[in-house]
């Protein structure tokens, strides 16, 4: 139901890391760029650069090591994948699902229309 | 880590309540911004905490040392406030190398180096005097004052009033920087909210004389919602929450709300739900009479 | 280190006043008559000195009056940026006394007894009212009142000094001299309440 068009500067730079990750800009046992790094690259405070990294340590996609900066995980790329597709399947499908329930559409409809577009790649 | 704590603060003039009972506490090591309303008393607030001007009550300490006529608190306090050169005051008569040389004398940490550094960046007409160069460039004079004053508690008040939108972004990177090198504590008051909103790690609001809140920004303006859509599903959905704007079109009603800790819209109702910047939460919540 | 900057400032607008003031009087002594520079320097007229030396005096105390927000708003107690003003008031004074001293031995014969004695009508005025105002400084025991009173009765010690002078004129640049202490007398009430008024601004809580 929540549809945040304007997400916390801190999600974001979580999520712009996340992104990085899976596109292969950071690879695994990379150092990440620091908060002042960011800090300055976005124009935002470091304690905000700081919570968005501190949030992808606690969820193991980035780890601390004391003195030198944050580095990715091993398998932090299968960790980020498998998370945006329980996102993909909890936000994304429910929006279509209640899209399609607002327009009237049943759920044959959507696999048919789905096919169908299978069909004509 | 510094406090900087003001209790009971009051302030009035001959025929204004300025402040009213103003409790703050600013620690090191951040950056606030400082938002109101013209005449809600930012810049009075600033002027009291850094020992420019006599409380008319209360009390602020620094490292719970009084701050008033207290050259050792004074030395760690630069409150760099606009310029006003209207009156023919004697400032305004000033070369800008006189007064930049008066805050190289009277703050014992001035970085020299960055001095010449700015000076060289912003192209600051060191022999002018401040009331024959722009607003924007008496902007700049200030932020350098600011900047270079070293001092662990330095307070803006409205620093990019007159600068084009390059001069701010360069404002904001040199913030940035100097903060990052140095963890120096900012207080920046300024009305050009959503643009500063991302450097402020907390935000103080002021109302009318005293502090609507203080809180992390991100905690603030993630906290509120914008519901739409018709009327009926809109109050369902925002049932027993805190209201603080709504409008009605027809049957088209917009409400903002604010979810406390742990808080939700009502599920399963038809509406859209936005995020807010800061800028939509300070009106908001200042916004009507 | 403060101190230096303010004594610096003094310093400066000092000299500059000072250079203006003898060029001026010069200026007015040799448009007047035939004298040759050094007859001129030697007949200096002393109202043309005395008001040029009240014009630094003001003068100073304005341009330095100026520096009080700024100082205040750098972070300076208010305690130390009235000491400064105070400062200057007295190097002032000092300075003009000099000034007068001066012209009296070089003024040669000419009115000597009249100068001599307007000479300590100023000196007095100038020396008394800085004195008075240094025991600004001593904020922790004067409060806003007791300065203004004390700033009364230097002024009152000072014109009974410059009447006294008055009285015991009698050779020709009597009249002269007289309007020069009356603008004198002007000049300091002006002064004065100037003084007031920062004293009111700025001894505030101490």
């Amino acid at each position: 139901m929540e549809l945040d068009e304007q997400k916390t500067i801190y999600t974001q730079i979580k999520e712009l890391i996340e992104t990085d990750i899976l596109r292969g800009v950071l690879l695994e046992e990379e150092r990440v760029p620091s908060t002042n790094d960011l800090a300055r690259r976005y124009t935002i405070n470091p304690a905000t650069a700081a919570k968005g990294l501190g949030l992808l340590v606690d969820e193991g996609i980035l780890y601390k090591k004391r003195g030198i900066g944050m580095f990715v995980a091993r398998g932090a790329a299968e960790t980020i994948r498998k998370k945006r597709q329980k996102e993909f399947l909890e936000v994304r499908i429910r929006e279509l699902k209640q899209e399609a329930a607002r327009l009237g559409i049943s759920r044959q409809e959507i696999i048919a229309m789905l096919q169908e577009d299978e069909e004509h790649e | 880590m510094s406090k900087l704590v003001c209790k009971g603060l009051t302030k009035h003039y001959k025929d204004v309540e300025a402040l009213e009972r103003v409790d703050l506490e600013l620690e090191s090591g951040k950056i606030y911004g400082l938002i109101g309303r013209n005449g809600a008393g930012k810049t009075t607030l600033l002027s009291l905490l850094s020992g420019q001007a006599p409380a008319t009550a209360g009390e602020i300490t620094l490292d719970g040392a009084k701050v008033w006529e207290s050259q050792p608190q004074l030395d760690r306090i630069c409150f760099s406030r606009e310029l006003n050169v209207s009156a023919g005051s004697g400032v305004g008569a000033m070369k800008i190398k006189d007064y930049l040389k008066a805050g190289r004398i009277y703050f014992p940490k001035w970085d020299r180096e960055m001095e010449a550094r700015l000076v060289g960046l912003f192209q600051i007409p060191l022999k002018k005097a401040i009331a024959k160069v722009n607003k924007g460039m008496q902007s700049m004079v200030t932020i350098t004052a600011a900047l270079c004053s070293g001092c662990e508690f330095t307070f803006l008040d409205e620093p990019v009033a007159g600068l084009d939108v390059v001069a701010r972004e360069q404002f904001y990177k040199l913030l940035l920087d100097e903060f990052a090198s140095s963890g120096r504590t900012f207080l920046i008051s300024t009305h050009i909210i959503e643009e500063a909103a991302s450097v402020f790690e907390e935000v103080i609001i002021v109302d009318r004389g005293s502090i609507l809140l203080k809180e992390p920004t991100d905690e603030l303006v993630s906290s509120f919602r914008q519901v739409s859509g018709l009327d009926a599903e809109v109050d369902a959905a925002t049932a027993g929450l805190e209201i603080h704007h709504s409008q009605q079109l027809g049957r088209s009603k917009e409400v903002t709300v604010r979810l406390a800790p742990g808080q939700q819209l009502e599920a399963g109702h038809d509406v859209d739900v936005k995020s807010l910047n800061l800028q939509k939460v300070f009106v908001a919540l200042c916004g009507e009479e | 280190m403060r101190l230096r900057y303010w004594m610096l400032l003094v310093l400066r607008v000092l000299l500059t006043a000072l250079i203006g003031t003898v060029a001026i009087s010069l200026y007015m002594t040799l448009i007047n008559s035939d004298m040759g520079i050094l007859d001129a320097v030697k007949s200096l007229p002393l109202n043309a000195l005395s008001m040029c030396g009240m014009s630094i005096y003001l003068w100073n105390s304005t341009a330095i009056r100026a520096q009080l927000p700024v100082a205040v708003g750098f972070g300076s107690t208010r305690k130390e940026a009235l000491a400064g003003l105070q400062l200057e008031r007295l190097i002032s004074a000092l300075l003009l006394t000099g000034i007068l001293a001066l012209t009296t031995l070089v003024g040669g014969s000419t009115a000597e007894a009249v100068r001599g004695h307007l000479l300590a009508a100023f000196a007095a005025l100038f020396a008394l009212g800085a004195v008075g105002d240094l025991f600004g400084l001593a904020y922790d025991r004067f409060n806003t009142r007791g300065i203004i009173l004390f700033m009364v009765i230097a002024s009152l010690l000072v014109m009974f000094f410059a009447i006294q002078a008055i009285g015991s004129l009698n050779t020709l640049p009597q009249r002269i001299d007289l309007y020069a202490v009356l603008a004198a007398a002007v000049l300091w009430g002006v002064d004065f309440c100037i003084q007031v008024g920062v004293f009111r601004r700025y001894a505030v809580h101490f």
